[in-house]
């Protein structure tokens, strides 16, 4: 009977020693991955939440439509990754001109002004309506 | 004798139940945890103008704004909440892939009538974004994706 019993209890031990490990096993790297990405996603609200941008001046000398957008927020932003619409409208990426005034470096800091030049010949004189948004989603309108 | 040998059998049964009841249980979690990890990853906006929506073809211009790369074939788009079929998707350069800050192009031909609408669109593992919008006829300019 002692035997029996203590037999039993080894079984079940290793049992849910095996148990254990299994469930260790397949879930640690998955806590892991999970904790990776809330932190990421914590992180892209944070950028977004940081970033503001407003258009200062939008006109057209000759041919071109020149846009002005202050960072005003507290991100530092890519150039390369920002959107423009004219009249709800989608200007491919590699058709608008960006640069940031004053500046030869390539990032577009708080403070700073990024200068847009869309190439739209065929705009007609009148109003306009334009959106930027940059590579976080936080956009500004005029 | 009898005793042992069927305490032993028990035993090991319930054992053998309960390390496949974990398992399994163990393998659904980390589907589970793999589905989640992927939505928390993803992140998509409609980056239209709300005030100026061309109607008749829809445009929505979704920007991918997470750290995955997403299918562009398998996006799902509602407008006032009804699922639109068909739907063309383009991305610039043609490419299948969805990448972070591209900006995917969903021309939707069904018309939609002149007036307030909403539109959701919905990634692959269930990242969404929604905009109201005006519609508003708009020219073609010479540009275009």
């Amino acid at each position: 009977m002692g035997f029996s019993v203590s037999a039993t209890f080894i079984i079940l031990l290793v049992g849910s020693l095996a148990m254990g490990a299994i469930l260790y096993n397949n879930l640690d790297p998955n806590v892991e991955d999970l904790k990776a990405s809330v932190e990421a996603k914590e992180v892209r609200v944070a950028s977004k939440e940081k970033t503001v941008i407003d258009i200062i001046s939008a006109h057209r000398p000759g041919g071109m439509f020149v846009v002005r957008v202050m960072n005003n927020g507290s991100t530092v932003l890519d150039p390369d990754k920002v959107d423009v619409l004219v009249d709800g409208q989608l200007i491919p990426s590699k058709q608008v001109v960006k640069r940031v005034e004053h500046q030869h470096s390539h990032l577009w800091c708080p403070g700073e002004v990024l200068e847009l030049r869309l190439p739209i010949p065929g705009l007609f004189i009148g109003k306009h309506s334009i959106a930027i948004v940059t590579e976080n989603g936080a956009s500004a309108y005029a | 004798m009898i005793f042992f040998i069927a305490a032993m059998a028990i035993a090991v049964a319930v054992v053998w139940v309960g390390v496949g009841v974990v398992q399994d249980l163990s393998g659904g979690l980390k589907t589970k945890g793999q589905i989640m990890s992927q939505e928390l990853k993803t992140d998509i906006e409609i980056i239209n103008d709300p005030r100026a929506v061309s109607s008749n073809p829809l445009i929505l211009y979704v920007k991918n704004t997470g750290s995955t790369t997403l299918n562009s074939k398998a996006v799902t788009v509602l407008v006032d909440g009804k699922v639109m079929n068909p739907i063309q998707t383009r991305l610039p350069g043609f490419k299948q892939l969805w990448e972070p800050t591209a900006v995917l192009e969903i021309k939707i031909t069904a018309p939609l009538v002149r007036g307030d609408h909403w539109a959701k669109v919905v990634a692959e593992n269930g990242a969404s974004d929604t905009i109201s919008f005006k519609t508003k006829l708009l020219p073609f300019g010479p540009w275009g994706l």
